[in-house]
């Protein structure tokens, strides 16, 4: 159902709960009416019954009033034998109804010599007979019609009776005993009788029509049948025996009550038809018989029945209506829908030139289309925009890439920077947070043996302090070969900065000048973090003294000059705020604290390494969080007139992880072993080993592709040579490596595996650290 | 410094390879691509003079443990001579000798060559059938 169409899942609701809506109402109605017409049928029936019931008594008591009136006369009247033939057959002649009748006199008593004397005129077809009734084979006295009337005393109905001897046919006979008065006795004389045939009778029952199917019938006070469209029934049997027959106890009720002489109505099951009924029934109050009629069930509800069908037959022509209207509803919904969704399909996919359908109509559907074509159209312009922007950014950002570039070659970026002077060492770093910095160092000779050395911070970072960065380190190098010390140039520079600073830009700025034959610097502070010196062999310790204001800010600033000494092996280490006002993730400072005890424990590394071990001091503390500002780190290390230069028993080296390392690894190794006059087999000893270490990590250590440095260091101390590898690779313990099996037979023996073997056995003692992500091998032999 | 490697051709059957410089991780591949060719069932004896190795690393002694296999494979004869005390500590440490008859001369590897091939040939006339 959920896949379905829009028009099959309405047509489906709407004509389910229609078609529930109208059942029930055909049902309801059905219903109703059918009470109705029940009610109307058993009032009818009932009435019927009734008017069927009176119409045959009334019948029969205008049949009784002719042998009554007969009876009164033969009281008062002695007729003769003519006489009473006469009068006999004008009874017969004038009462159509009437088939026979008698005039019944008991032995002897019409003329004293007549034994039987019961003159009978009865029809035969269109002619009345005349018969005398009474002979040794039909002695009258003795039956019914005669009998009871006499001994009653009263007007008696016979129970039909087949009239052998007599009329020969079914009849009910009404006899009237009639009398004389014989003195003062009333004496019976006979009777008179008015015979009705029962075909008769039963042609004025089967006269009453109901519906087609329905009938009538009579039943005898005793329940015999006196007429019913099943001639077998009539006087064969008795609605008892039928009920008994048919093990029916409702039939046999039914039958109590008529014979009582009660009237009803009840439903059930018709003998002729076998089909289903309504009957009523009502007494016969004269003859104490019972008329009942059926009415046939089907027949009459066949009006509500045919008027149910109509009306079913007229809701499913509505519902085919209603189908096809919601279908073509449906459709005028979907259609635009659809095409709107093969639009958006074509939209989706980027081409932006899709025709959405026009909105014909102002529902809810033309609201949808005209919001897709607005939103279409909106969207359009906005990837316009969006690819514009992006292109400005792109260009921007090449050109920020391009000023990087620009800023990293105004800074003086070759070191050693005088490798002529072995006097010192200078290293310096300039980071910037974004593209672009604010940051500045410089250093230059301003005559043979003084070198001046700058580092900044500008007010503002990116673009705009990159731009001031560089006037300003322009500025400083064009007034420190013009002007006499740090804190001239200072003041020069802050007054050509503050004369025309409309965006109040300042810059801090730490400025020495170094004298490389005595050690001696003098220096000017405008406002830049205290630098720190580091005496060999000593705590790290801030410099003080020779603070003034920040260049750019004070006109006419005065700044004071601050001197110092450095000995061979002294260390000054200048940086900008970006290292100390780093950031972790909790957004605590870095500190100059943390600084100053970071480089108390890392004084006797070379500068350089000095320097990349700040940085990657900083990153670490930083963890995730970025950098917030721009980094610039200076270090001057001075060696003394003599220029002892660096440690001549150390050698560090930065391998690149490449297997052209290898060369520079055995020129470098050469190198040194002259320096100390190694042995040759030493010296290829160090390098085997040094190379099996190294072709490992560069084969091994790296799953990126990215260039990693290798460092090595080596130190010679009264005839132990110390090695330290160190590499930024997976961890890994070569010591871990189970030792190949060299006994093994030519074919077995593992071709290799043997370096790491080598170095445990060349080398006097192996020992594997890992620190901060570092594989740190350190090796000892003695040479 | 880079590596020499000389290839003097006896006959069809005999080879004397000599190594001049250092045989490291560097070298190691361009003496591997020289010598396979070499290594064939047709090549009976091959002489390695060492007498200029100054260096080897594992990498080179991986090629010569190549070397070692593939002639043992195809019986033929494998000899080194002229091993430089370094050299021959290295080939002590990861115990390469045992297998490998090491000679202080071409001369006297060629002397002992040539006693091998004497036997051989001895075994071949004792038994005719062979």
């Amino acid at each position: 159902m959920r896949s379905k169409s829009l028009a099959f899942k309405l047509a489906f609701f709407i004509l389910t709960c229609s078609s529930l809506i109208f059942g029930a109402v055909l049902g309801y109605n059905y219903y109703v009416s059918r009470q109705l017409i029940l009610q109307n049928i058993e009032a009818s029936a009932r009435d019927l019954a009734a008017t069927t019931a009176q119409k045959i008594e009334t019948v029969l008591r205008s049949i009784e009033e002719v042998p009554e009136t007969v009876a009164e006369s033969l009281a008062e009247i002695t007729y003769d034998e003519k006489t009473l033939k006469q009068l006999l057959h004008s009874v017969v002649d004038h009462n159509s109804e009437i088939f026979g009748s008698t005039i019944a006199f008991e032995p002897n008593a019409f003329d004293g010599s007549s034994y039987y004397y019961a003159p009978y005129v009865y029809r035969s077809g269109r002619d009345l007979k005349l018969n005398w009734l009474g002979d040794e084979d039909y002695v009258y006295f003795r039956l019914d019609w005669y009998q009871i009337p006499r001994e009653l005393k009263r007007i008696c109905w016979t129970e039909p009776y087949y009239d052998e001897g007599g009329a020969n046919i079914t009849i009910s006979t009404c006899s009237v005993p009639f009398y004389r008065w014989v003195g003062n006795e009333r004496r019976f004389m006979g009777v008179v009788t008015a015979d009705v045939s029962l075909a008769w009778l039963e042609k004025m029952v089967s006269g009453i029509k109901i519906a087609k199917t329905g009938y009538a019938f009579l039943v005898s006070k005793n329940g015999t049948f006196v007429t019913h469209p099943q001639k077998n029934l009539i006087m064969n049997e008795t609605i008892f025996s039928l009920a008994e027959g048919r093990h029916d106890p409702l039939i046999r009720k039914i039958g109590r009550d008529m014979v009582r002489g009660r009237s009803g109505f009840i439903p059930l099951k018709s003998l002729v038809t076998d089909k289903n009924v309504w009957m009523a029934y009502a007494p016969i109050p004269t003859t104490g018989w019972s008329v009942a009629v059926l009415f046939p069930q089907d027949e009459l509800m066949a009006d509500v029945l045919r008027l149910n069908q109509i009306d079913a037959l007229l809701a499913c022509l509505g519902f085919v209506i209603l189908l096809v209207v919601i279908i073509l509803i449906a459709k005028s919904i979907t259609k635009p829908l659809r095409a709107l969704a093969y639009a958006t399909q074509d939209i989706a996919k980027g081409n932006w030139n899709v025709e959405l359908p026009k909105p014909k109509s102002a529902d809810e559907v033309g609201t949808l289309t005209a919001s897709f074509i607005y939103m279409k159209e909106a969207l359009a312009k906005y990837v316009r925009e969006l690819t514009q922007t992006t292109a400005i950014k792109e260009r921007m950002e090449s050109e920020l890439k391009i000023a990087h570039d620009i800023q990293m070659s105004i800074v003086p970026k070759t070191f050693p920077p005088f490798p002529e002077r072995k006097q010192f060492d200078l290293y310096a770093i300039l980071e910037p947070a974004r593209e672009v910095g604010g940051d500045l160092y410089d250093f230059f000779f301003i005559d043979e043996n003084r070198l001046c050395f700058v580092i900044g911070d500008v007010s503002g970072k990116g673009v705009p302090g990159s731009l001031f960065m560089a006037g300003t380190k322009t500025l400083i190098k064009s007034c420190a070969k013009e002007t006499a010390g740090p804190d001239a140039i200072l003041k020069k520079v802050n007054g050509d900065i503050s004369s025309d600073n409309d965006f109040c830009m300042f810059v801090t700025v730490f400025c020495g000048i170094f004298d490389i034959r005595t050690g001696e610097i003098v220096y000017a502070n405008g406002g830049h973090n205290p630098p720190l010196l580091i005496r060999k062999g000593q705590n790290a310790e801030f410099l003080p003294g020779g603070n003034g204001p920040a260049v750019g800010v004070v006109p006419n600033a005065e700044y004071t000059q601050g001197s110092l000494f450095l000995k061979p092996g002294d260390t000054l280490y200048l940086y900008t705020d970006g290292v100390t006002e780093a950031c972790n993730e909790k957004e605590e400072l870095y500190s100059e604290e943390r600084l100053r005890d970071f480089l108390s424990r890392n004084s006797g590394k070379r500068i350089k390494k000095m320097v990349e071990d700040t940085l990657r001091e900083i990153r670490l503390y930083s963890g995730a969080a970025p950098q917030s500002d721009d980094i610039t780190l200076l270090v001057l290390r001075y060696w003394g007139e003599a220029g002892a230069g660096p440690d001549e028993n150390e050698m560090t080296l930065i391998l690149k992880n490449e297997m052209s390392s290898l060369a520079k690894l055995e020129s470098a190794l050469a190198e040194f072993g002259k320096q100390h006059g190694l042995d040759g087999d030493v010296l290829r000893n160090i390098n085997l080993i040094l190379e099996e270490l190294t072709v490992n990590i560069i084969s091994y250590a790296y799953a990126d592709k990215t260039q990693h440095d290798i460092v090595v260091h080596l130190e010679k101390r009264e005839g132990k040579l110390g090695i330290q590898i160190q590499d930024d690779g997976k961890p890994f313990n070569p010591l871990q490596v189970p030792a190949p099996d060299l006994d093994a037979s030519l074919e077995k023996r593992p071709i290799g595996g043997l370096g790491i073997h080598l170095v445990r056995k060349l080398a006097e003692s192996v020992e594997y650290q890992r620190r901060d992500g570092y594989n740190i091998l350190i090796l000892k032999m003695s040479v | 410094m880079a590596l020499n490697i000389g290839v003097e051709n006896r006959g069809a059957e005999f080879y004397i390879v000599c190594l001049d410089g250092r045989l490291d991780t560097a070298t190691a591949s361009a003496f591997e691509e020289k010598i396979n060719p070499l290594l064939v069932p047709a090549t009976k004896t091959m002489v390695l003079n060492l007498e200029k190795l100054i260096y080897i690393s594992s990498a080179g002694l991986r090629v010569i443990f190549k070397i070692q296999k593939a002639l043992s494979a195809h019986q033929a004869s494998f000899v080194m001579t002229n091993l430089q005390p370094q050299i021959q500590r290295v080939f002590e440490i990861v115990k390469a000798l045992p297998d490998t008859p090491i000679f202080e001369s071409i001369e006297e590897a060629d002397r002992y060559l040539d006693a091998m091939q004497k036997e051989e040939l001895d075994k071949q006339k004792r038994s005719p059938n062979a």
